[in-house]
Formats: structure tokens, C-alpha cells, sequence
């Protein structure tokens, strides 16, 4: 065991900073499918499911994906089974990978979110999971969603509702959108309502057009933009942010940065940046063997450094 | 499919000879040691005598049950009552027994191999004299007897046996048969364990050509000859029998050598054909698919040009990363189809040479594929399938795979249909070639009808420099006669005599042929496999549910992923009244047509 990688987020210790993102690595057994399933496993410090909602969502129209030039562009639109059946099918799976689990949700009220807390808390009987994603900003659906991420006020009571709601022990992440003009006042504001930590970036709307038939490539014409083409965004917000939390002396909200990172020195990045700890994707697509490639690379960047993941945390920051 | 019971199996050597009192009494030491054998396997316990035989008693077929009194008290059969612990013979003899059922139809000599006896007593459905085959004389010697006086010969022997012996045992037959396959040569193993290891490739060395088999697979099979009586006579516990055949092959990442990446058909059609070799054998199953990194690095090659593996953006040089701001490359990897797979030691013609009864078929294996084919259409403006083009031999690129649901074709022998026809439109012909190999390997009848633009999409040079035509050369060579291929040019052609098959059509849409043949042949059960643009597959949908026709069609979908997680590749379906999208990647690509919502 490496203690190098070792970070906290709350009261959640991770025995690396590697997550999967949400959306981008299932909500059940699909891991089952990779004969590398156990070194992927190993690498991650917790599992970030993909997005719950209330009911059953369909999802969007197809196509949903196109590929864009250094990055891809989606509009899945929150498919998912409902958190009921989320509970009853998929947590028992979840709870075989041996990891701390981190349920996305998404709602399009304040009430929604409240409700969904409700159930979870109902449903979570034996504390199976280590925390909650609240998606203020997945760009799309038509309800909520950004909506949510771009208010301020509105952030703050979701976060203040769902806390009220779920276990103290819970930990409470809120992702934050990128498709705002400021991001340090959501951050903020999602701080005010007692967040535990932040997670950022998620995807940028973003749209490509079929020149041949003259219209939007996607079903849902909007979509939004992953890849490593957005990854200087993801690291200016984690930097922005934690110099915000930072001059507020709340230094124990810890940032989960998310964007387009496709090797150990992107990593690196978002954490001399200020996160402690990171999602990793789009690229998980590209490279099913990504996990476990960083984390080595990681151990030796550490061991040349002389230095921890902990240590490191928004070491780009002052002089 | 009607199975044999035990009686049928009886010896026809007895039956013309029902007074040769050496061939009954080789036959009740048969039974005596497989009543044995079972009874022992489920009880564990020692058996007195009365009770074993009175358990061979109740196995032996009704023709010889009159000779068994007179023989009980004969020395050789005394011996083998004695005989401690169970001896490997009455194993042998239990999958003897299994095997000769599965093979009593043909035309065949059945024997075992092995290195103390070379047992010859269980011959033979022709009733040849093997007089001069000899204990303890060399197998090959014995061996070269049985292959020269018979023309088709199964041999079996077991997994457990002397590898030396197992080794040139297969090589001798490898070369006797000289590629004719009249001569098969099974290998028994014990388990599943043991015959996935004789899969892999580096085995292939060792076992040139076998057909691979283990026991719980015959095991499975005897009680689907005779459930009654492998059950409740020796009342059979054995919980394998009933766990279902589990083909487990997960994804991962392979380096593949190109072998060859050339167009194939009209210039402007745009179609290649990629074959290439995987360090590790693959079991990809039909309907499956893999998903190509198309990225690699492009500069000069010299003759020791050694290809760098790409996995990723960062790895790519500066002045391809240039390209990247003028210039689209790929990103994700792309999704393909196989068309064809290629066995170590089987030619390519194997299919239309072998014959193996149904049955038998369903329980055996060959080596794992090594090298594959794909077909693909550069796309306009397509970026992935555009890198693919500039691929050429040598090249080492990566894979994902297998990729896709499991779609367990052995499965539909049980369904007993009189014809499996596959159903393709242009380059979704070839994933339909696939299962069509598969259902070959198995010799289920097929029927394909296939459409095409014209006679001259069909025409490439082959590997030989020679004219071929491609998805009628390859039907064939997986054992498809000429009047088992429709195909349809949908523009008309003068050139229609040119292909030597007999269904050419002219004008028209691939699912016309298909439902003239559905009306001529209303009384066959068929089950139909479909892949081409979704308007044909809709229409063959529509056709199908006319006539209550069981039918799966390959989805094709932008995919991501492909294992799941991302959700992209969806599309719409109904199950139980229920709508959803599934995903093409995990829940298909073979999808039941009545499951998907056409117009949506």
C-alpha cells in the first residue's frame, strides 16, 4: 500500500485521489466486462456512480454522442432506473467492488432533491454508501440542472435541504457547472448551504453542426463538451476556487477537479492546482487500462518529488 | 432434433453375428464397467457385487440381456467386477458410449486411441475386420491401419494421456488427413479448466487440429440422450450436468500485427478489408464485436521499421500533434464487426470440407481464432475509419475486445430449425459472415441472401494478386453452395453471368428473394439474422412477423465506450410493454427484431 497517495475528503479516507467521474464508468456492474476489473479497483480511491433521479428517466433521443476535435461532445440526458430500483439492483453490486461509493444525484426542484435525500436515507439503512454528488449543472436537461448551477441562492438551499435530510456521516459533494460567469460565487454559495466538498468541472455546453444535413450531429442539438480539450478550463476553476475558499479560511472543503484529464501530469495539474482529489472520465473511454496507468506514473512522480498528494495540494498558489 | 436412445446404439457387429459369443462378451464388459464407473462416481462408497450387477443388468440394451446370466461367472468379466479402484477404462467407456450415440447415424468408425490399448472392440458401424490392429504395438502404427482402410474416422483420446504420445498422435493425423478432414481427432478433458487451456494458441503446436472436448460437456449430452436413464438408474447428481454452458470472455486490450488492409470493390465504394493476427488467440462469438484504436503514429517506414503502440493523445509526436489543430484525428476508438476468423492448423476451406453431425458439433471446440477479418466503408467525412486506410502490414495497433452480449448460438441447436438464414445489405454482410462460420462449424443449414450494389462491388484482388469476389468466395469457402446464396444487384448488371451461382437478381431490393423463398417454403422452421440500413432491416422485420418467423437483427450505433458505461449507444426497445433504450454495446448487438421500436 502506498500511503502517498492517501488523501481525505471529510471523513472519507481514500486510498488514492483517482474517482471515476460521474456518467462515465456505469452505476452497476459494467466493470464486471474488463478482464482488468481488479487493477481498476485498486487504483480508485472511490466510485462516483452515474446520475439517480427520482423516477425512471429514458434519456435522451439518439445520436447522443459525436466526437469532436480533442474532446467529446454528449447529450445522454440522465438515463437511469430511478433511485428506488437504483438501491435495490445496482448498490448491492456496487458494494461487491470493495470501495467507497458516491452516489450522483439529479432532481429538477428544491422539493425533488429533498424528496430523492428522503429516499435515499430510507434505502441506505445500512450506510452502504460514503457520500453524495448533488449535479447542479448537468447541462442537459431541459428542467433544473443548469438551471440550478447558475443560481446562487438556489445552490445554497438545495445543499441546505439535502443536509438537512441525509446522515451527518454522509458526505455532501456539490458539482458545479463551468457554464456560469462566475464560478467562486456558486462555490460559495454551495459552501454557505454546508457542502462537505466541491467537485468541478462538469461538461461546457457546447454544440457541433452536420454540414452535410444542415443541422445540429446531435438529437438533443446542445450537449456538452468533455475531453481534453477542456481541461485548462477545469484547472483555471479549481484554481479560482481555492484561492476563493482560501482568502474565506475554509480550507477543510475539499475540491474533486474533473476535466479532460488523460494522464498522471493532468493530474498533477489540478492538484498543484488545489484539488485533492480528481474524476477522470472521457478518457476511461479511450483507455480502459487509464486507472491503473496514472496510478503508477503518479507513485513515481511522488517518489522523484519526494512528496505526497497531500503535500501538493495548491502548491501552484502564492509564491 | 430427435436423439438416440441406448437401444439404438446397440452394436450392429451383434446384431449380425448375435452367436459371437467374444464380441457379446466384449460388449457386457463394456456395460459392467460403465454401470461401475457411474454408480461409483455418485455414491462414493464400495458396491457389492449382486448390486453392480444388477445395475449393468438394468443398462444393458434388450438385445443382449439374455446372455448376461451366462456370462457372470466368466473370468475376464470376474476381473473386472475386482477391479480396484475404478479403472480409467470404464471412464473411457462411459464417453465412448456418448460418442458412438452421437455418431451412430454416419458413416463413420469410431475408435479410441490410447497408449496401453489400442481398443478397437468397439468398432465399428461398417463391421470391418481390425484383426491386425495390435496391443501394445505402436498407436501411429495401429493408427495408420485404421486411416488407410476407412474413408472417415473418428478418433478419440483423452486429455489425462501421455502428452508425448497426445502430441504425435495429432500430428500423425494432421498429416495422414492431409487437409480431406476425414479424419477427426476428438481429445476428452476432464473439465472446463482443461479445455480452455487446449484452446490457447500455444497449444495448437501440440494438438494440431483437434477437436476438443471435456466431460461435463458429454455428461451434459447423455443426459439430453437419455435423461431417464442417466438420471434415475444411476440417479446422476452431478451438479454440471444442469449448469449451462458459460462462455466467459472478458474485454481487454490486444496489440494486433496488420496483415493486410486492401479496397475492395468499386474505387469510389469506398470498402476495405483488414485482415489481421492477435498475439493471443481471442474468443470472439458471433454477433460480438472490437472496437479499433485507428490512431497510430505515421512516419517512414524502413524495413526495420518497428510501429509504436498509440494509446493515447499524449503519446502522439510534435508534429502529429500539429496536425491536431489543422486537422480532425480520432479520439475515441471505433466499433467493428468481424467478418471472418482464422484457426491455427484449419484451412481456410475447412467448413465446406467437415462434416460433423449436429450433435456431436455442439460439444466440441477448436483452438481459439487467431486471426481476423473486418470489412468497413470509410464514412464521408469520417474521421476513424479515413486513419484506418493508412494502416498497412506490419502495422501494430490495439483492440478492445470481445466486446458485445453473448449470444450463445450452440444454444440454438436445441430449437431444432430447419434453416438459419442471415439476411445483409452492403458492409453489413459481414458481421452476418461471422455467425454464419459459427453455425457452419455446428452444420446447421444456412441460407443467405445478400444484396449488393452492382456486380462490381463484389470484385477485389485477393492477397494472391487474384480476382475474387468478396462475401460469395468467403460463403462458399464456409461450406454454402451455390444454391444456398441469393444475391441481389439492386442496380441491374450485365455481368450477372459471371457469378457461378444460380440465385442472381437483378433490380431489386434483398429482401424480395427473401420473401419469395418464405413463400415457396411456408412449412420450414427458420430463424433469421439481418444487418444492413435500418429501412431493409425494418422491412425484413415487417416480413418475419407475417410469417411468425424468430428474428434478431445486428444494431449499429456511434458508440463510446463500448462496455457499458457511457450510455450513448442506445436505442429504443420494448420489453414487457415497457419502453427503454438500450444500449447496442451490452444488451446487443444482436437484438431480437420485435424488441425495438422501428418507428422511433
Amino acid at each position: 500500500m502506498n500511503k502517498s497517495l492517501n488523501v481525505r475528503i471529510k471523513n472519507l479516507l481514500l486510498k488514492s485521489p483517482l474517482l471515476t467521474s460521474s456518467g462515465t464508468s456505469g452505476s452497476r456492474d459494467e466493470i464486471n466486462y474488463l478482464q482488468n476489473k481488479n487493477k481498476v479497483l485498486a487504483s480508485l480511491g472511490a466510485f462516483v456512480t452515474k446520475g439517480v433521479s427520482i423516477n425512471k428517466s429514458l434519456g435522451n433521443k439518439e445520436p447522443r454522442i459525436i466526437e469532436v476535435r480533442s474532446g467529446l461532445l454528449n447529450s445522454i440526458g440522465l438515463q437511469n432506473k430511478g433511485v428506488t430500483k437504483f438501491f435495490e439492483e445496482d448498490i448491492p453490486e456496487l458494494r461487491k467492488y470493495k470501495i467507497p461509493i458516491i452516489v450522483n444525484i439529479s432532481a429538477g426542484s428544491i422539493s425533488e432533491f429533498g424528496e430523492l435525500a428522503d429516499i435515499i436515507k430510507t434505502k441506505d439503512k445500512n450506510n452502504t454508501i460514503s457520500g453524495l454528488e448533488i449535479n447542479v449543472s448537468c447541462p442537459n436537461i431541459k428542467k433544473g440542472g443548469a438551471a440550478f448551477g447558475a443560481d446562487p441562492k438556489l445552490v445554497e438551499q438545495v445543499v441546505k435541504e439535502i443536509k438537512s435530510k441525509v446522515n451527518d456521516s454522509l458526505c455532501i459533494i456539490t458539482k458545479l457547472s463551468p457554464n456560469v460567469t462566475d464560478i467562486t460565487q456558486i462555490a460559495k454559495a454551495a459552501i454557505n448551504g454546508g457542502t462537505d466538498a466541491l467537485s468541478m468541472i462538469n461538461t461546457l455546453r457546447a454544440m457541433a453542426i452536420d454540414t452535410n444535413k444542415m443541422k445540429p450531429w446531435l438529437g438533443n442539438e446542445i450537449g456538452g463538451l468533455s475531453g481534453p480539450c477542456i481541461k485548462p478550463v477545469g484547472v483555471y476553476m479549481v484554481f479560482e476556487c481555492f484561492r476563493k475558499i482560501s482568502e474565506c479560511n475554509k480550507k477543510e472543503i475539499p475540491i474533486i477537479g474533473i476535466g479532460g484529464i488523460s494522464n498522471y501530469n493532468d493530474v498533477m495539474e489540478y492538484i498543484l492546482a488545489g484539488a485533492t482529489a480528481v474524476g477522470i472520465g472521457t478518457q476511461w473511454f479511450i483507455n480502459n487500462t487509464i486507472f491503473e496507468e496514472i496510478h503508477e506514473e503518479l507513485i513515481k512522480y511522488l517518489d522523484k518529488k519526494k512528496a505526497t498528494i497531500s503535500s501538493l495540494i495548491g502548491k501552484a498558489h502564492g509564491s | 432434433m430427435s436423439f438416440l436412445t441406448r437401444d439404438n446404439i446397440n452394436s450392429p457387429q451383434i446384431q449380425d453375428n448375435p452367436h459371437d459369443k467374444g464380441l457379446i462378451e466384449k460388449e457386457l464388459i463394456r456395460y459392467l464397467r460403465l454401470a461401475k464407473y457411474i454408480t461409483l462416481k455418485n455414491t462414493n462408497e464400495s458396491i457389492s457385487q449382486d448390486k453392480l450387477l444388477s445395475k449393468t443388468f438394468a443398462i444393458l440394451p434388450v438385445s443382449i440381456k439374455n446372455k448376461f446370466e451366462n456370462f457372470t461367472d466368466n473370468k475376464e468379466f470376474r476381473a473386472v467386477i475386482n477391479e480396484n479402484p475404478i479403472d480409467t477404462k470404464a471412464y473411457h467407456t462411459f464417453c465412448f458410449n456418448i460418442l458412438n450415440c452421437l455418431t451412430a447415424k454416419l458413416d463413420i468408425e469410431i475408435c479410441e486411441v490410447n497408449e496401453k490399448y489400442f481398443d478397437c472392440t468397439f468398432l465399428s458401424s461398417k463391421g470391418n475386420n481390425h484383426s491386425n490392429l495390435v496391443k501394445d504395438k505402436q498407436i501411429t502404427e495401429n493408427c495408420a491401419f485404421i486411416i488407410k482402410n476407412t474413408s472417415t474416422n473418428l478418433i478419440f483420446s483423452f486429455g489425462h494421456q501421455d502428452r508425448d504420445i497426445l502430441q504425435n498422435l495429432s500430428n500423425y493425423i494432421y498429416k495422414m488427413d492431409n487437409n480431406n478432414y476425414k479424419n477427426i481427432h476428438i481429445i476428452i478433458f476432464k473439465n472446463s479448466e482443461e479445455l480452455n487451456d487446449a484452446r490457447k494458441l500455444s497449444k495448437s503446436k501440440i494438438y494440431k487440429r483437434c477437436f476438443f472436448t471435456s466431460f461435463d460437456n458429454i455428461c451434459r449430452k447423455a443426459i439430453e440422450i437419455d435423461k431417464e436413464f442417466y438420471e434415475k438408474v444411476f440417479s446422476i447428481k452431478w451438479e454440471y450436468v444442469k449448469s449451462r454452458h458459460n462462455p466467459k470472455n472478458m474485454a481487454s486490450l490486444h496489440d494486433i500485427i496488420i496483415e493486410d488492409n486492401i479496397p475492395v470493390g468499386k474505387a469510389d465504394s469506398k470498402l476495405y478489408k483488414l485482415t489481421f493476427k492477435t498475439e493471443d488467440a481471442i474468443d470472439i462469438c458471433p454477433g460480438q464485436f472490437i472496437m479499433i484504436n485507428t490512431l497510430r503514429e505515421q512516419k517512414e517506414r524502413s524495413k526495420t521499421y518497428k510501429p509504436n503502440v498509440v494509446k493515447s493523445i499524449s503519446d502522439i509526436k510534435p508534429d502529429i500533434q500539429n496536425d491536431l489543430i489543422t486537422k480532425q484525428i480520432s479520439y475515441l476508438k471505433r466499433p467493428f464487426g468481424i467478418y471472418r476468423a482464422y484457426y491455427e492448423n484449419f484451412s481456410d476451406d475447412y467448413l465446406s470440407k467437415l462434416s460433423i453431425e449436429q450433435s456431436l458439433a455442439a460439444i466440441l471446440f477448436t483452438v481459439k481464432p487467431n486471426k481476423f477479418e473486418i470489412i468497413y466503408k470509410v464514412l464521408d467525412g469520417g474521421v476513424g475509419t479515413n486513419e484506418l486506410t493508412k494502416v498497412v502490414k506490419g502495422d501494430n495497433i490495439q483492440i478492445l475486445a470481445p466486446l458485445g452480449k453473448i449470444f450463445d448460438v450452440r444454444e440454438l441447436l436445441k430449437e431444432d430449425f430447419d434453416e438459419i438464414h442471415i439476411i445483409g445489405g452492403g458492409v453489413g454482410i459481414a458481421p452476418l459472415a461471422y455467425i454464419v462460420q459459427t453455425l457452419r462449424s455446428l452444420n446447421i443449414k444456412v441460407k443467405a441472401f445478400i444484396g449488393v450494389e452492382d456486380y462490381n462491388s463484389l470484385i477485389y484482388k485477393n492477397i494472391k494478386g487474384r480476382n475474387a469476389k468478396i462475401y460469395v468466395d468467403d460463403l462458399k469457402l464456409l461450406g454454402l453452395s451455390g444454391s444456398d446464396i441469393y444475391v441481389s444487384f439492386l442496380c441491374d448488371t450485365r455481368e450477372k453471368r459471371k457469378i457461378d451461382i444460380q440465385n442472381v437478381f437483378t433490380g431489386n431490393l434483398v429482401t424480395e428473394p427473401f420473401s419469395e423463398y418464405l413463400k415457396k417454403h411456408n412449412n420450414l422452421k427458420i430463424l433469421t439474422f439481418t444487418c444492413g440500413p435500418i429501412p431493409m432491416m425494418q422491412k425484413v422485420h415487417d416480413i418475419t412477423s407475417q410469417y411468425n418467423i424468430k428474428s434478431y437483427v445486428l444494431m449499429e450505433k456511434r458508440m463510446a465506450c463500448g462496455i457499458g458505461v457511457c450510455f450513448s449507444c442506445v436505442c429504443k426497445t420494448s420489453v414487457n410493454g415497457e419502453d427503454h433504450y438500450s444500449r447496442v454495446c451490452i444488451d446487443g448487438p444482436i437484438i431480437e427484431s420485435k424488441q425495438i421500436k422501428w418507428n422511433e
